[in-house]
């Protein structure tokens, strides 16, 4: 069971990531602050001495690796792997979210050429990386899986490059909730649940009115009321867990808070709420817990994985990393859960045979008709 | 957070040591974490791993393990008075400390099991008499604990009611040593006298403890068949005491005062108590009950292969009969409305199973008969043992019968998790037990009315009927080779 963490190089070579998290300031009452770094200080990943604590640390809370972003940037794919190569190994490695949303090209249908010549270079630029494996492979989370204009030719194309470099083959998951016939047919491993931005898994605790914009325009209300969504983290969670495995191989994807307010100048931001709180410990580590127990039973051995969003996103409230105002008490919590999960896991076993396909099918149908016929 | 100190008079040497509950590593620095064990257990955990890993020390300093201490802070409190055996209180008598030679705390063990937690004076007086020595009881004036909470973020629930609890049973342990001069010799009883699933897993604990430090059990008479059906190694103390309500219309505290009237002046003379019902929430530990009770009755339980839950069970049987036609023997009533498995999910579950031309029967549900099922009397143990024999599966809730059929019986069982948690109450994960949930975030709540998310008086977090009915087939097919036409 592989914990693996999102993470931003972006704390690199400088301090304007930073600086821009010191200076955010809410815009609404509604609002949670954003959080600065405790223990870990304001690092910078270039200097070494200052990111060997960081991967420590993620070590020592049960998480097996960073997921880190790869994107096209002049000219060439990018990555910031090399700052975090030589702190990992045989128990901590790398997988990367491919941001292929920002490339045009990926979206026209009629330039297979450049796409192949693409899905060459991406793969050049990831295989000599410290990687995490799923099924064996270095794992790929293709971020917007629906601009792809022809998804199983680039995901062959992919798989083609892959082994052309040797590697042996690539775990490509699509950063979608729910399969509908759409992503694991055309060659993609699994998918991941979106984040909570993309994917609103309940209804807000607010739901704007006609009346309600009226008042925000006449100055009696906060804007944030009809701009932002607010969610309950509790049912924002339990929502994601219902009934899952029939939304397909779906990874799971926790996080102990949300509040993306800082990207949303201008309204229109996620935020989660555990009562008046950003976070609840206890339930963000049930989600966790649960989260690796469904991951395990319904997984193939070798490609079981949660993801955490996450070590160090300060800029929408998600990091793990020990802060100013909430001291290690999210840290500990990550470290609890995961310990936790597990040890459960230890006590299970291995998930024990299941009946086959033909025999799971008949059994649904004749639960269906069960249910008409109450 | 757990702390100790091992001190040496000669060299004046302090060596601080740390732990913390365990959430299931159970790395070097970190204690099984048990919901039966009262305070006074960790006591004796903190001396037997400080002591281990010091052996030089003569003194040995043990925080109360109800404060979140660390060991930086009792050294500061110690640092620069004479060492010397003695407590440590705040300005209002709660224990912040032990300190008693490292020796003393092997010698008596077993009896430290009496210790309050809550009442330094009460404690001196216990340890002087074990001991012999003059223990000094130091208050420190400038730090006072105040009204201790009912529960705790660390997991103690021990309010004021509960710490009378422990009070009585160390002002009995004081009796006792005080006015018999043969007190060692004389057992140590843990009460914990009901409820009966809570039975089952405390005797098949009995079984598996290699350093008792108990040895009778105070309990409900009326669990007369359990004891006698799961063979514990305890000598039971009957309570003529009918088992606590289950709806709180009695709380814990008044149900132990009865108690000790009920057992009268002869047990308390010749036992000393020690209460054994949760002293801690169960669902903060993510470790199973029996393994809960064995680090209550005495076992360290420092590694997780140490742990009954991931080792074989200790009994397996099966069904003799032929595996056609398969029977199912299917428990759904929890005892609260929340802990049912969902109404409309047990008749679907029964249609599609029947449809499947497997056998199915129910145990006191005649309303489920419409939909296929046969239901059964098995209110007793005796008849729910007749019936299980009769049936290839069982499938059961978190309660008594799961408990019994899986643990002693070892039948081959299907356990349904709701509320609750199959870590905590489960049966292992063998080809003859699964536990089924349905993974919700909110899992375990252990709501007792409704559902704490949704309101609903259904929990939805129980496995739907056709992972159930799947799961049937999967172990029918593993256990005993049943095929579906």
């Amino acid at each position: 069971m592989l914990v693996l963490a999102f993470f931003d190089t972006g704390f690199l070579g400088g301090d304007e990531r930073w600086r821009r998290l010191r200076e955010a300031r809410p815009a609404s009452r509604q609002h949670f602050p954003l959080n600065l770094p405790s223990t870990l200080g304001q690092y910078d990943l270039a200097k070494p001495e200052q990111t060997a604590p960081v991967v420590g640390m993620a070590r020592q809370a049960g998480i097996d690796g960073f997921v880190i972003d790869c994107r096209w940037l002049g000219g060439a794919y990018r990555h910031d792997a090399a700052v975090l190569a030589p702190f990992c190994g045989e128990a901590f490695g790398l997988a990367f979210r491919w941001r292929n949303g920002e490339e045009p090209v990926w979206a026209d249908g009629a330039a297979g050429l450049e796409q192949v010549e693409r899905a060459g270079a991406l793969v050049a630029a990831l295989k000599d990386a410290p990687a995490v494996r799923l099924g064996g492979r270095p794992v790929v989370i293709v971020e917007d899986p629906k601009h792809l204009a022809a998804p199983a030719a680039v995901i062959a194309a992919l798989r083609q490059a892959a082994e052309q470099a040797g590697l042996p083959g690539l775990y490509l998951i699509a950063n979608r909730a729910e399969d509908k016939g759409r992503f694991l047919s055309v060659g993609f491993d699994s998918l991941i649940d979106p984040s909570p931005e993309e994917w609103h898994s309940c209804t807000p605790s607010n739901r704007a009115t006609g009346l309600d914009y009226l008042e925000v325009m006449a100055g009696m209300k906060d804007s944030a009321d009809y701009l932002d969504r607010f969610f309950p983290y509790l049912t924002f969670t339990v929502s994601r867990m219902i009934e899952r495995e029939r939304r397909g191989k779906v990874m799971p994807r926790v996080f102990a808070s949300f509040h993306n307010w800082l990207r949303h100048p201008d309204g229109g931001s996620t935020h989660l709420m555990a009562g008046s709180r950003p976070f609840d410990t206890h339930l963000f580590e049930l989600f966790v817990e649960n989260s690796m127990l469904f991951a395990h039973s319904h997984f193939p051995a070798g490609e079981r994985a949660i993801f955490l969003q996450s070590w160090n996103g300060w800029l929408d409230g998600t990091q793990i990393e020990p802060s100013l105002l909430d001291g290690d008490l999210v840290f500990n919590a990550a470290r609890a859960a995961i310990d936790r999960g597990r040890y459960m896991i230890l006590t299970r076993g291995e998930t024990p045979g299941e009946i086959d396909d033909v025999l799971k099918e008949r059994v649904a149908l004749l639960c269906e008709a069960a249910k008409g016929a109450l | 957070m757990l702390a100790g100190l091992a001190l040496s008079t000669a060299t004046g040497r302090i060596e601080g040591f740390d732990f913390q509950f365990s959430k299931g590593r159970l790395a070097a620095d970190e204690i099984f974490d048990s919901a039966t064990s009262p305070p006074a257990r960790y006591v004796i955990e903190l001396a037997r791993r400080i002591s281990a890993a010091a052996s030089s020390a003569d003194l040995l300093v043990i925080a109360n393990p109800l404060l979140p201490l660390k060991a930086e802070q009792i050294a500061g409190w110690i640092t620069g008075s004479a060492f010397g055996p003695m407590l440590l209180a705040d300005a209002d008598g709660f224990p912040l400390l032990y300190c008693l030679p490292r020796a003393a705390f092997a010698e008596i063990e077993p009896f430290l099991l009496m210790l309050s937690a809550v009442d330094a004076d009460l404690d001196q007086r216990l340890l002087t008499g074990l001991t012999g020595l003059s223990l000094p009881v130091h208050r420190l004036a400038g730090l006072t604990i105040g009204e201790y909470p009912i529960s705790t973020p660390g997991g103690w629930f021990q309010g004021s009611l509960r710490q009378r609890v422990l009070k009585l049973t160390t002002a009995n342990a004081i009796k006792i040593v005080e006015s018999r001069s043969d007190w060692r010799n004389v057992p140590v009883a843990a009460y914990h006298p009901y409820h009966a699933g809570s039975i089952v897993f405390f005797a098949m604990a009995s079984r598996d403890v290699t350093t008792p430090l108990v040895k009778r059990h105070v309990i409900c008479s009326s669990y007369k068949d359990i004891i006698a059906g799961t063979a514990s190694t305890l000598a039971p103390i009957w309570l003529k005491l009918p088992f606590l309500p289950r709806d709180g219309s009695v709380g814990e505290p008044h149900y132990f005062v009865h108690s000790l009237d009920r057992l009268g002046e002869a047990v308390l003379k010749d036992n000393f108590l020690v209460f054994m019902r949760y002293s801690r929430v169960s669902a903060v530990s993510p470790f199973h009950m029996i393994d809960h009770d064995r680090f209550s009755l005495g076992e360290s339980l420092t590694r997780t292969e140490h742990l009954r839950q991931v080792q074989p069970p200790l009994v397996s049987e099966r069904c003799a009969a032929p595996a056609a036609p398969l029977r199912v023997l299917f428990h759904v009533t929890g005892g609260l409305p929340i802990k049912n498995y969902p109404l409309d999910y047990a008749k679907v579950a029964i249609r599609c199973l029947r449809a499947l031309g497997i056998q199915i029967s129910v145990i006191g549900r005649p309303d489920l008969e419409p939909f296929g099922a046969v239901s059964v009397e098995a209110d007793e143990t005796d008849s729910l043992i007749a019936a299980v024999r009769e049936h290839h599966i069982f499938i059961g809730l978190d309660s008594f019968p799961h408990h019994y059929v899986r643990n002693v019986m070892g039948w081959p069982t299907i356990g349904l998790f709701g509320t609750t948690g199959s870590a905590n109450f489960g049966g292992g994960w063998s080809a003859q037990y699964r536990a089924l949930d349905a993974n919700l975030a909110c899992h375990p709540c252990g709501a007792e009315t409704s559902c704490p998310v949704f309101g609903s008086s259904e929990c939805i977090n129980y496995a739907r009927p056709e992972h159930l009915v799947a799961a049937i087939l999967s172990m029918a097919e593993q256990v005993y080779g049943f095929a579906v036409e």
